[in-house]
């Protein structure tokens, strides 16, 4: 999309780095960067590359690994995924690789937090390939358990780039496993006081960490991580951010139990129970939320110093097709009010809008991120005897098949539409002619995508007057904003008198 | 200012010759004004790099004579895991790391308390940050040795036991051969104790290099700052007359000697019953009540202690005024260890030791071993005393009862326990067969 600009915004504050396309002096630069000889070998042969050893991008964010440096990287892509995972597994390999003569209280020094099966899977390959290992023990049991056979494979082709690559494959979110390194083998499913690197979803994780008072609660393993790499971070709030933030509270702790481990060798600051600020945090994600951003503030504490890379926007927004106008109206609160402002302002403001051009809302949909919106809305909608009906991410199969012909037919006049259910199903909404966006989505492709269900409505009435795009926006929605308007709109959008923009 | 560092001097010239500075001020911050008996005949031959085989009763300052040099030595050479004190109970280990504490605040010393009852892992951390000083009990300390991995003693300088004899009276002999065995035959060794016997002087051949033996007071004495006194009458009115005795004496702390955990117990509910702010300190109480009993009783929020032989050695409880033998010992060893809690370090003290028609050849014994004629306590008639009968046998039968409860509620969360235990150990297979079922199914799944 726009890497240029993420490189100028990275080339101003690294000074003097090395770039990849030099290639006299190239030798000498990545001889500085310090990996294992052995490493770079099997880089070469992976990456195929003929120009250069890195990528421009695999540069800048090794650079960055290299200082121990916390990153958040927000701007990951279809384009950019696999350049991504490979350089962050070379970190990761290098980190093990390196002789330590000082250790932690256990031996798993690197976490890296996945969403589904298909992900760990695509590391692994890469994992392999890296080390270079002569002997692969229980590859086939994890080839089996994280692929799936092609017959197996019902995904619909026709869905756009993003939605293929995050679920073509084993979408299992509950797993975690253990990979052990000797000096010409790697292990899978190795148990994990003996493992080096753990992969695992957050859900998996979670499981096995368990609960107080039960009878397996172990955490020990966590204790000495020294690098968490979370990789498709954006996919964590559509499935379960409290996971997120339990594993964060298990990180570093001291152990209860000694497991076998020689005290002497302990680095001083594990003893002392600063664990947490000798950690290596990277986060990569495609998008910026107040969620990671909290974490980015709260959770990466590494005393060598933290990095956000933020992209510019040019706004998704220039990607809706049909000619329809699409008014944002910004409604002002306080944090804490915030929710019930939006709510009264849809109903007394927004609804009775529209309303007034058709009574009955036929045709309309409603979009809405947040699961506890849209119980609110539903439930609302129900005591006032709407002609309506839902899909959101807990609806049964055929209930959704049934809500959207009902709704293509006019049988029911609204439409209420979850983020999360478009997220894992992708489903478009035929007959939409009305959209209000309660909130905008955390995924910017989506506005567009949700804007474009109206194509479809438009060879079917007449004239454009019968369609209708509304968003509801407040300060508090400038990441998504700007994702959607782009970076160089959302500041007026945000601070200015008017209230209203309208976008054709 | 001028004149503070005057007394300073002065207080230097009074403390023993050859200590460093920055522990003779320790010793003045600490109101050491001049040395004890032990502490001028040890210190000096210990300062000479000689071994040394303490004899001196508890109180007389043991602690910092040992203490004292071992610091120094750690002064002129410092490193980690320099010195390891022995202790026979955990309450005295911590007692011991609190004057190595406090005398070498100045020097920065660093301290491990390694006692049973208490975490492994927190303790294992503790050892690997590599203590100066590791005041210890020889179970736990072995137990570390054998199974923390990177803990080793093998550059110990300075090994001391404290209440040596004790070390080997407990049982603790076999764990302390293995213990030696794994600390380096080049080292200093101190033994300390007030009261010796022959097994020592085995120990002597083991672990000792042509050691220095100080004796300061005569084997089995008392200080001659302790009134001694005796009660005598039937058995029937014992814990009428030791009523009686907590009533006159109201005011004054006490400990209260008790032969068995359970007289501890209930003459601790009985007194507490008539109003007395009794607490038990006794062997089967778990280590965080010991500790805590003992912290009240030393704060003063409760000046009664009733105790069984557990707090008879070595601990200084400034503040003790009497002692009771409510039971009269039957080792006249444990006598004087029982009456040295009071009269410490040039304090005046009594102690009262509660005789009945079946007490009489024991007493008699004791007389002998302190070479003392105990006096008669004086106290009111017997009919002042037995006033106190109603209201003492009813407070007795209140305590029997709790006593009983208690046994019972023990007795049925043991039960409990137990049950539990099984339970957790059926829902264990129950789990492993539910675990294989499902690693079965799994497979399956898999497939």
């Amino acid at each position: 999309m726009s890497n240029d600009n993420l490189h100028e915004s990275i080339n101003d504050q690294m000074q003097g780095i090395p770039y990849a396309n030099d290639s006299d002096n190239e030798e000498d630069e990545v001889d500085e960067l310090k990996i294992k000889e052995k490493l770079l070998c099997s880089w070469k042969k992976l990456n195929e590359r003929n120009d250069s050893i890195f990528t421009e991008l695999q540069t800048d964010l090794f650079n960055h690994f290299n200082k121990s440096l916390d990153v958040l990287f927000t701007n990951r892509s279809v384009e950019n995924s696999k350049e991504i995972r490979q350089i962050y597994a070379l970190h990761a390999l290098n980190h093990i690789f390196k002789e330590f003569r000082d250790q932690g209280f256990t031996r798993p020094k690197v976490l890296i937090l996945l969403p589904f099966r298909n992900s760990a899977l695509n590391l692994a390959e890469i994992i392999i390939k890296l080390s270079g290992a002569e002997q692969q023990e229980n590859r086939k049991r994890f080839f089996d358990s994280y692929g799936i056979s092609p017959d197996e494979e019902t995904i619909d082709l026709n869905k756009p780039a993003d939605f293929l690559e995050t679920f073509k494959g084993n979408i299992d979110d509950m797993f975690r496993i253990g990979i052990k390194f000797t000096r010409k083998s790697i292990k899978f499913y190795a148990e994990f006081y003996n493992a080096d690197i753990i992969l695992a979803s957050p859900l998996g994780l979670r499981m096995i960490i368990g609960n107080e008072g039960e009878k397996k609660h172990d955490f020990d393993f966590l204790s000495s991580i020294e690098i968490l790499i979370m990789d498709q971070c954006e996919i964590f709030l559509m499935q379960n951010w409290d996971h997120i933030e339990y594993i964060f509270n298990h990180l570093n702790l001291i152990p209860k139990k000694s497991h076998n481990c020689d005290f002497s060798r302990v680095k001083n600051w594990y003893l002392d129970g600063k664990a947490k600020y000798y950690r290596q945090t990277i986060i990569i994600s495609s998008y910026l939320t107040p969620e990671i951003n909290s974490l980015f503030n709260k959770q990466m504490l590494n005393l060598a110093g933290k990095l956000k890379i933020k992209d510019k926007y040019e706004g998704t927004i220039v990607d809706v097709i049909p000619r329809v106008k699409q008014i944002f109206t910004r409604i002002e609160s306080s944090l804490i009010e915030a929710d019930d402002t939006r709510f009264k302002y849809f109903i007394e403001k927004s609804l009775p809008a529209l309303q007034k051009l058709n009574p009955k809302l036929p045709y309309t949909l409603i979009f809405i991120p947040s699961y506890f919106d849209f119980i609110r809305i539903r439930n609302y909608f129900e005591d006032n005897d709407y002609n309506f009906t839902s899909i959101c991410e807990y609806t049964p199969a055929p209930d959704v098949t049934r809500a959207r012909s009902h709704f293509l037919n006019g049988k029911r006049n609204i439409m209420l539409y979850t983020e999360r259910f478009y997220f894992f199903r992708r489903y478009q909404i035929r007959g939409t002619r009305h959209i209000l966006f309660y909130a905008l989505p955390d995924h910017p492709q989506f506005y567009p995508e949700i804007v474009n269900f109206l194509i479809s409505a438009k060879n079917e009435t007449d004239s454009d007057s019968n369609l209708s795009c509304n968003v509801i926006f407040s300060k508090f929605d400038q990441f998504r904003l700007e994702r959607i308007v782009g970076s160089e709109r959302v500041n007026r959008m945000i601070t200015s008198d008017k209230h209203m923009f309208l976008f054709t | 200012m001028s004149d503070s560092t005057a007394e300073g001097e002065l207080d230097l010239e009074m403390f023993i010759q050859g200590v460093i500075e920055q522990l003779c001020q320790a010793c003045e911050q600490l109101k050491y004004k001049f040395p004890t008996e032990i502490q001028a005949e040890a210190i000096p031959w210990a300062l000479q790099g000689r071994d040394i085989i303490g004899l001196a009763q508890t109180g007389s300052g043991k602690t910092a004579a040992f203490a004292l040099p071992i610091l120094q030595a750690l002064w002129e050479a410092p490193q980690g895991l320099f010195s390891c004190i022995l202790a026979p109970t955990r309450e005295l280990a911590y007692q011991i790391s609190e004057s190595f504490e406090s005398l070498g605040s100045i020097i920065g010393v660093r301290c491990a308390v390694i006692i049973g009852g208490m975490d492994m892992m927190s303790q294992a951390i503790a050892l690997s940050k590599k203590p100066h000083i590791i005041i210890a009990t020889p179970g736990r300390l072995h137990d570390h040795l054998e199974n923390t991995k990177g803990f080793n003693l093998r550059n110990l300088k300075y090994l001391v036991m404290d209440e040596a004899d004790k070390l080997l009276d407990m049982d603790f002999g076999p764990v302390i051969d293995k213990i030696l065995k794994v600390i380096p035959k080049e080292r200093h060794t101190y033994l300390f104790s007030a009261t010796m016997t022959t097994k020592v002087a085995k120990l002597q051949r083991a672990s000792l290099n042509n050691p220095v033996k100080i004796e300061v007071s005569s084997k089995y004495s008392t200080v001659s700052t302790l009134l001694q006194y005796y009660l005598f009458f039937p058995l029937k009115h014992k814990d009428c007359y030791l009523v009686y005795l907590c009533n006159e004496l109201a005011g004054n702390s006490l400990i209260i000697f008790t032969r068995t955990c359970s007289d501890t117990q209930r003459l601790a509910l009985l007194l507490r019953n008539l109003g007395f702010p009794a607490i038990p300190l006794h062997g089967q109480l778990s280590q965080s009540k010991r500790l805590g009993s003992l912290n009240k009783f030393k704060a003063g929020n409760r000046n009664i202690l009733v105790a069984t032989d557990v707090a008879s050695r070595g601990l200084d409880i400034p503040l003790v005024d009497v002692v009771i033998n409510y039971d009269i010992p039957s080792n006249s060893k444990d006598y004087i260890h029982r009456v040295g809690r009071t009269a410490r370090a040039g304090r005046s003290g009594k102690s009262i030791t509660l005789v009945t028609q079946y007490d009489v050849e024991f007493y008699q014994r004791i007389e002998q071993v302190i070479g003392k004629q105990m006096e008669l306590f004086p106290i009111g008639s017997k009919e002042d005393v037995l006033l106190l009968q109603e209201r003492v046998s009813e407070a007795q039968r209140i305590a029997t009862l709790e006593m009983k409860e208690e046994q019972q509620q023990k007795k049925g969360s043991k039960r409990i326990r137990s049950e539990g235990n099984d339970d957790y150990k059926d829902s264990e297979d129950r789990d492993l067969v539910i675990s294989s079922k499902l690693s079965k199914k799994a497979k399956r799944v898999r497939r």
